[in-house]
């Protein structure tokens, strides 16, 4: 009987993992398709896509934008967040779960409504639109979430590791240095890699905020207006590649750090 | 010797809560000290002011001879073994134990043979490249004391160190720590609620409650000669036979019990408050089964209800009509105590043994 | 108290003033845009008026789009937990790769949604991918129309976000103890009550940290009706879109805005009220 089940929900996830996976298959096979359209049979292998993507100079430099602010978004917010956490969770505040609150508002609101708030802020103090904008607004999108990452974790962490390395002659700043920042360092990689993800993939108050730039999911969203060319297709294949390079890195570095110090 | 330690009149208030009120004590230099008390009684809040964490209210703390006031954890020259141990889970043993140094900025070469000397006394030799997390227990307990002791300072302040390992482990770890002490000198401040612990390793034991210190001594004396109930009670086990009236004769102490039994007793009455009751304590293993009555001792009976066996003793729970229910300790030596089919014994103390307190 | 936790607390402020600024401070701005009626920086006198948010629930057309968003987001959440219920449980109990395929099931968010949004145009249009199938095996004889339906768009947005349910819905079902259920079993319970009464009610946290991954952003979405889409898919977001950037009517935008927002912390907070809000930050899936 038990084992009937089990059985079962293997090929439900087999099955489920096949739904998650096969637009991603189809696009990776169109990217390679000599045809310019998207019919079967397909019509035999060409690099000829990967040629018109990389001449395309928008393309690229949307890739750049994206990378910019994914990044700059992620370590900011992350730094932020985990600044915060610390602060809250592990110093002397009166009332830490009316601060918890108000910060998960971020969590609990569309990000469309904070993307609109930071555009008509913005607009209204006169301050122009563009990459540090998008920045900002990515910040205080992701920061909360960064924020509850953080908080489940830190409860592991003991106040008294602070204070053994106080004690043992360290200076405040260097506990949190040595002692605080990289014992929380999983929960801080966790963080920045959710931070990083959530402005990769976002959309709608990027078009808002960018101006007269360009990021990927902005060059994504107006070549499907125009009519779709499989270069697009491209993207998605190097950008799978290289998720696929960064989970071997990390996966390597985890096991790495786990053979160092399985916390 | 000196004293190392002074705590002159230390009150400390969380709130409304009085965690610690207006408690003073001494350690020598060298000395094994324990804080005793259930949890709650304020402890570890002396510890914590002792080590810099928090800041009493009121009082003062002297460390050889300096004023401690205003001066942070890092500034003392003392050392806090946590209860949690609180080893850095994202260093090395050798990492761990090499922080203070560091901290210290001391040269590799220093380093190198401090740390050669400490893990030598500790058993820890060939351990400093493992993480802390594949340690066992004892090890880990033994990290922790390293990490304090290798930056020498001049006292070791303990919370309840191995409050976390099995019963095993504790004891042996009981043994490990007094020989440790014994050989490096340094002055232990121990925090614990095991009465076990406090007794067989303490030179000297302060029993806490509510706030404050109750008594103060050597293990055995306050074994022997607690002087109030809260230490009777806290430290081992006892009987308390609630008293009726007690008359100084010169000689002895005329006794009644509430429930009628007569006996005598050679202690000296203790100062006592007013409509304080007074109560005849007795430990268990003072009181013999037979019927051989020596000289100068007291002789009951009484029903067997239970006996537990113990191993190296058995204990038994035996009703006296006189006197009430006692619980009485033999050593298991082999022979079969006098107890016949019906459950009726004979038991006796010497007037010597037990006290009166008053509750 | 303690110097450590007076210190400690200082490092709060950075993020708490970056809050403040970014992100309370925008949101009064357009509080004030919404009960106004001309743009603030065109120097002319403010006018108070509630009628901005009044045309929200006024207007037929507003209130109907307002439902709608209202039921697709319902049902994508639905969807998504019935869909990835099973996954999230046989990652958590039945296999010991649990870890290898929560990583592989990451991999499509680090390709970007839209691209992915455009795999199902290419499978669900009419000469897409699914009709030349099912044409092909005769199944059907004239293309299925889904695309540019309410359907595609439902379809989209449970593509797109039933992998964030699976997360935190495998983090509170691993966190179960096996020996809850098995002395469940031993008191009498059958296999099926064994799992309402245990696996089930402790996987409800779960359940509302993934609800918030979900039904927030299909709430709010915009991409993806625009894409998938027609004429009578239009979202909130979509119509929130046209205020700003094609009427220009910055006061009524920004009343839509707060309403999109308001509705999803009441939801939400509501919703909340069954599991206690922490359960949110308890929960490590997310």
């Amino acid at each position: 009987m038990k084992n009937r089940i089990s059985y079962g929900l293997g090929i439900y996830t087999v099955l489920f993992f096949i739904y998650i996976f096969t637009p991603l298959i189809l696009i990776f096979i169109f990217a390679f398709n000599r045809g310019e359209g998207y019919v079967f049979p397909l019509q035999g292998f060409t690099w000829r896509w990967f040629i018109e993507f990389f001449r395309d100079s928008l393309a690229r430099e949307s890739i750049g934008n994206s990378i910019i602010i994914a990044v700059s978004s992620a370590t900011i917010s992350t730094i932020l967040a985990s600044l915060l956490t610390i602060g809250l969770i592990k110093g002397k505040f009166r009332r830490p779960h009316l601060y918890i609150t108000f910060l998960m508002l971020p969590v609990l609101m569309p990000s469309l409504t904070i993307g609109i708030a930071a555009l008509v802020f913005f607009r209204t103090i006169n301050f122009p639109l563009g990459i540090p904008i998008v920045i900002i607004a990515h910040v205080s999108i992701s920061m909360s979430y960064v924020f509850l990452i953080m908080m489940s974790r830190i409860e592991g962490f003991s106040l008294s590791l602070q204070e053994a390395a106080i004690d043992l002659g360290a200076s405040w700043s260097s506990s949190i240095k040595d002692i605080v920042f990289p014992s929380l360092m999983p929960a801080i990689v966790a963080g920045w890699l959710f931070a990083f993800m959530v402005s990769w993939n976002e959309f709608i108050v990027t078009y808002f905020l960018i101006g007269n730039n360009s990021t990927l999911p902005i060059y994504i969203f107006s070549q499907l207006r125009f009519g779709i060319s499989p270069k697009v297709n491209v993207i998605s294949v190097l950008v799978a590649l290289f998720t696929f390079a960064v989970i071997l890195i990390l996966v390597s570095a985890g096991k790495l750090n786990r053979r160092i110090s399985p916390v | 010797m000196g004293n190392i330690v002074e705590v002159i009149n230390v009150s400390k208030n969380y709130g409304d809560i009085k965690a610690v009120e207006n408690i003073s004590f001494n350690v020598k230099e060298g000395e094994f000290y324990s804080l005793l008390g259930p949890s709650g009684c304020g402890k570890t809040t002396i510890l914590r002011i002792l080590g810099g964490f928090i800041e009493q209210d009121s009082g003062k703390v002297i460390i050889d001879g300096k004023d401690m006031k205003g001066i942070s954890p890092n500034r003392r020259n003392t050392s806090m073994v946590f209860q949690d141990l609180a080893l850095f889970p994202h260093m090395n043993v050798r990492e761990n134990i090499i922080y203070g140094l560091r901290k210290r900025k001391t040269r590799p070469a220093a380093i190198d043979k401090k740390f050669k000397r400490i893990v030598d006394t500790l058993g820890l030799s060939g351990f400093g490249k493992r993480p802390v997390s594949a340690l066992s227990g004892g090890q880990r307990q033994r990290v922790a004391l390293a990490r304090s002791l290798i930056i020498e300072p001049e006292i070791l302040l303990l919370d309840e160190p191995l409050a976390s390992l099995d019963k095993k482990l504790r004891i042996a770890m009981q043994d490990e720590l007094k020989k440790i002490q014994r050989k490096i000198g340094t002055t232990f401040l121990y925090v614990t609620h095991d009465q076990g612990e406090a007794l067989t390793m303490s030179d000297t034991i302060a029993v806490m409650n509510e706030g404050k210190i109750i008594q103060t001594g050597s293990p055995d004396y306050i074994y022997d000669y607690p002087d109030n109930i809260f230490t009777a009670d806290f430290i081992g086990a006892g009987n308390f036979i609630p008293l009726s009236s007690v008359n100084n004769n010169g000689q002895f102490l005329s006794i009644r019990a509430e429930k009628g039994g007569e006996f005598r007793s050679a202690s000296r009455i203790p100062h006592s408050k007013s409509l304080s009751v007074p109560v005849f304590f007795i430990r268990p293993e003072k009181i013999k089964i037979g019927s051989n009555n020596p000289e100068n001792s007291n002789i009951f009976t009484g029903t067997v209800i239970a006996s537990v066996f113990e191993g190296p003793d058995i204990r038994f729970e035996v009703d006296s009509l006189e006197l009430g229910i006692l619980r009485i300790e033999i050593k298991n030596d082999g022979t079969p105590p006098g107890i016949n089919k019906s459950g009726k014994i004979t038991f006796y103390w010497s007037y010597k043994d037990g006290m009166v307190l008053f509750r | 108290m303690s110097t450590i936790l007076k210190k400690n607390r200082n490092l709060a402020f950075p993020g708490l003033l970056w809050f403040l600024v970014f992100f309370l401070l925008p949101l009064s701005v357009i509080l004030i845009y919404s009960i106004t009626e001309r743009s603030l920086i065109s120097g002319e006198p403010v006018k108070f008026t509630m009628a901005n948010f009044v045309q929200v629930f006024q207007k037929r057309h507003y209130l109907i789009i307002l439902l709608r968003s209202l039921r697709i987001s319902f049902f994508t959440t639905v969807i998504s937990i019935t869909f990835s219920y099973p996954v999230a449980y046989f990652l958590a109990k039945n296999t010991r790769h649990d870890r290898i395929l929560i990583v592989m099931l990451m991999i499509p968010f680090w390709i970007n949604y839209l691209i992915r949004i455009f795999a199902w145009k290419l499978i669900l249009s009419d000469n897409g991918i699914l009709n030349q199938v099912l044409m092909g095996l005769h199944l059907i004889d004239e293309p299925l129309r889904i695309m540019y339906t309410q359907t595609s768009v439902l379809l989209g947005l449970v593509y797109t976000y039933t992998p964030m349910m699976v997360l935190p819905l495998y983090a509170s079902l691993s966190r179960i103890d096996d020996s809850l259920i098995e002395a469940s079993l031993d008191l009498g319970a059958s296999r099926f009550r064994a799992f309402f009464d245990i696996t089930f009610r402790l996987s409800l946290t779960g359940i509302f940290a993934g609800t918030l991954l979900v039904f927030i952003p299909a709430l709010g979405s915009f991409a993806i009706p625009a894409i998938l889409g027609g004429t009578d898919s239009v979202l909130i977001g979509n119509m929130i879109e046209n205020q700003f950037n094609i009427v220009g009517n910055w006061n009524a935008g920004s009343a839509f805005t707060l309403s999109l927002a308001a509705l999803a912390i009441i939801l939400v907070l509501s919703y909340s009220r069954i599991f206690g809000l922490e359960s949110i930050y308890r929960n490590r899936g997310i």
